[in-house]
């Protein structure tokens, strides 16, 4: 005989909800200026070679939005995959997908941002 | 191909600020769903025309 509560406990977060669902909109609402602003950057290199946009990415202003860029997106990224998984995986290997997701934005944030740190760096 | 992702980036983009509208508890009658839903396609396509419109002004036409 177990009670409704006891039941729930342990099937669903009733923890850190609201930190995840707000940290979701504080993550979009800093990427719509900063991903504009990279399409814009983008367009307005298309054309030029390697040399141009090592030069672009080594501005102060260029590294340190890309580096901004690169945390929002792979934040934003694993917040909404791991809903996405919650909402449509049902077997175990829900948890195992969460973490993956979660470790492989990691990695992904961690490259870009080593990436431009040694191309602003190099002089 | 870039072409798609263009479109797919504006598409989230504008449904994320439809969504993120909604947040502010604005917008959600039967009718003003439909038009922000409509809104959303229309102006995704609009964003994806001009990018590729500007970029192709540039170095011209070459959606990958």
């Amino acid at each position: 005989m177990r009670s409704p509560l006891a039941r729930a406990q342990g099937l669903g977060s009733a923890k850190g909800g609201a930190k995840h669902w707000r940290a979701q909109r504080v993550s979009a609402v800093a990427l719509v200026p900063l991903t504009v602003w990279f399409l814009g950057s983008i367009i307005a290199h298309a054309g030029g070679d390697y040399a141009a946009a090592i030069s672009w990415l080594k501005t102060p202003l260029a590294s340190l939005a890309m580096i901004v860029l690169l945390l929002a997106v792979f934040h934003h990224t694993a917040l909404g995959l791991q809903v996405v998984i919650e909402d449509y995986v049902h077997s175990n290997a829900k948890f195992a997908a969460v973490i993956a997701v979660r470790l492989g934005c990691f990695a992904f944030a961690s490259a870009g941002i080593v990436a431009t740190l040694r191309i602003a760096s190099t002089p | 191909m870039l072409f798609g992702f263009t479109f797919a980036f504006f598409l989230h983009l504008c449904g994320g600020i439809r969504h993120l509208i909604w947040d502010t508890v604005h917008g959600f009658e039967l009718r003003s769903i439909y038009i922000s839903g409509w809104a959303v396609v229309a102006g995704s396509v609009v964003f994806t025309l001009a990018a590729w419109a500007v970029s192709s002004l540039l170095v011209g036409w070459n959606p990958g």
